[in-house]
C-alpha cells in the first residue's frame, strides 16, 4: 500500500489525507472530499458564527430553521448518544466551554487558572426536532457541539461520494478517523495507530481494514492546563468533567466511522468498563493503558509488530 | 284548517335532528382544525429512551418535563423514543497491518 496515491490538506481545525486505489481518479477524490467537508463545517463547525449548529445555540430556548445536512447529522448524533447509553453526548457544549475550549484548538489558551466549577451536562434527551417543520430547539443554558459525531460522519459521507465519483476504491482520514469505501486494495487498507495522527511515529501498531470504519480516541491530544492541571476534550457527561486517564488511546473498527468514532470515545469515557462493554459489542478495538500496555477485543486481531 | 298535531311533531323532531347532527359534525370539523394547528405550534418531545435511565442524574435542571408524549407533526429524531441502532462491527474482519500505508488513526 505504500505506493497507493494519496494526497492531503488542511480540515477541521486537523488534516486530511484521501488516498485512492486508481491514481489517474485521486484529484477527483480530493475534489469530492474537499466540497463533503465544506458542506459539514459549515453545517456543524462550533467555530463558525454562520453555522447552523451556532444559530441553534445562539437560539437556545426557541425553534431555530436549520439545513437537511445539520438535520442528519444531529439525528445520527443523538443516536450514538442513545447507543452508548448517553457517553458520548451532543450537549456536552457547555461544559467544554466551561473546560477553556471555547474556540479553534490552534488558538485555545494553553494555560489558565484553576477551573472552579463545571457545566452539567443536560443530556440529548433535551434536544427536540421538528423534522416537518426543518427546525430544532435546544433549551435555554444547553449549548450542542457535534465534534465528536460530525467529523466522523464526514469521512463516512466523504468517501461514500468521492468512491462513486472516482469510480474506484477510496480511503478518507479526517484527523485520524477513517472511512473506506469502493473495492479495497488487494491486502486491504493499511493504516498505522498512534496517539496522534499527526505523529505516525509513536507506538508502531498497525491494522488493515477492507469496509467501514477505523477511529482512535486519545487523551493525549488537544491538551491544555487549568491551574496546572492537564484537561483533555473528551467530556464525561455524567460529570461534565474530562473522562478519566484510564486508557491514553483507544481505536476501534466498526461498519462506519461514525460508530468506530462513538465506541472509541465512549471507551475512553467508560474507563475500566470499556473492554467489557465493546466486547459485549463485538467490537474490534484495541485499548491502550497510560504506561503503553495493550488490550484487546477478541475480534481485534493479534499484534504483529510493524 | 288544523294541521296534524302527529305531523307538526314530526316535523319538528327532523328539523331537532337535523340541528343535531350538523352541530355534531361542525364539532368534530372544529376540534380537528384545533388539534392541527396545536401540533404545528406545539410540537411536543419524546420521552427519554429506556438507556437514559441509567444517567438520570444528568443535569435534570435543564431538561424540560420528562414524559411528555409527542405531539403529532413532532417526528422523532433517529433512535430516539425506540430502540436505538446499536454501534455495528465492520463487514469484514481486520487484520493485522505493517504500518507501510500513508495514513494513520490517532487522536486529533
Amino acid at each position: 500500500m505504500d505506493g497507493l496515491p494519496h494526497a492531503a490538506f488542511p480540515v477541521f481545525g486537523t488534516g486530511a489525507v484521501i488516498a485512492t486505489t486508481d491514481p489517474s481518479a485521486l484529484g477527483t477524490a480530493v475534489t469530492t472530499v474537499r466540497g463533503v467537508c465544506d458542506e459539514f463545517d459549515a453545517a456543524c463547525s462550533g467555530f463558525r458564527p454562520d453555522s447552523d449548529v451556532e444559530n441553534v445555540n445562539r437560539g437556545a430556548g426557541t425553534w431555530v430553521a436549520v439545513g437537511a445536512l445539520f438535520l442528519s447529522a444531529l439525528s445520527e448524533a443523538l443516536r450514538i448518544a442513545a447507543a452508548t447509553d448517553g457517553d458520548v453526548d451532543p450537549t456536552v457544549g457547555r461544559a467544554l466551554h466551561r473546560l477553556g475550549y471555547d474556540r479553534d484548538f490552534a488558538t485555545i489558551l494553553r494555560d489558565g487558572p484553576a477551573l472552579r466549577e463545571f457545566a452539567p451536562v443536560p443530556g440529548h434527551a433535551c434536544v427536540q426536532i421538528d423534522r416537518r417543520r426543518r427546525r430544532v430547539r435546544v433549551p435555554t443554558g444547553a449549548r450542542l457541539d457535534l465534534g465528536a459525531t460530525a467529523k466522523a460522519l464526514a469521512a463516512d459521507r466523504a468517501a461514500a461520494a468521492a468512491s462513486c465519483a472516482a469510480g474506484c476504491g477510496v480511503l478518507v482520514s479526517l484527523g485520524g478517523d477513517l472511512a473506506v469505501d469502493g473495492p479495497p486494495p488487494a491486502e486491504g487498507w493499511d493504516v498505522g495507530l498512534s496517539d496522534s495522527h499527526a505523529d505516525p511515529s509513536a507506538p508502531g501498531r498497525a491494522i488493515r481494514i477492507r469496509s467501514g470504519g477505523l477511529a482512535t480516541s486519545s487523551t493525549t491530544v488537544r491538551t491544555w492546563t487549568r491551574g496546572g492541571v492537564r484537561v483533555h476534550h473528551i467530556v464525561d457527561p455524567s460529570t461534565g468533567r474530562p473522562a478519566p486517564d484510564v486508557w491514553r488511546t483507544v481505536s476501534v473498527a466498526a461498519a462506519t466511522c461514525v460508530d468506530a468514532n462513538a465506541a472509541a470515545t465512549a471507551a475512553i469515557v467508560r474507563g475500566e468498563r470499556a473492554l467489557a462493554w465493546l466486547e459485549d459489542a463485538g467490537l474490534p478495538a484495541l485499548l491502550v493503558r497510560r504506561d503503553g500496555a495493550a488490550v484487546r477485543t477478541a475480534a481485534w486481531p493479534a499484534e504483529v509488530a510493524a | 284548517m288544523a294541521s296534524d298535531p302527529i305531523a307538526t311533531r314530526d316535523s319538528g323532531l327532523r328539523r331537532v335532528s337535523r340541528v343535531t347532527r350538523t352541530a355534531f359534525a361542525g364539532a368534530l370539523v372544529l376540534a380537528g382544525a384545533l388539534s392541527a394547528l396545536a401540533a404545528r405550534e406545539l410540537p411536543g418531545r419524546t420521552s427519554p429512551p429506556a438507556g437514559n435511565a441509567t444517567h438520570s442524574h444528568r443535569g435534570p435542571s435543564l431538561l424540560p418535563p420528562s414524559g411528555s408524549a409527542a405531539a403529532p407533526g413532532f417526528q422523532a429524531p433517529s433512535g430516539q423514543g425506540t430502540a436505538p441502532a446499536p454501534l455495528q462491527p465492520p463487514v469484514s474482519a481486520p487484520v493485522a497491518g505493517s504500518g507501510g500505508g500513508p495514513v494513520t488513526s490517532g487522536g486529533s
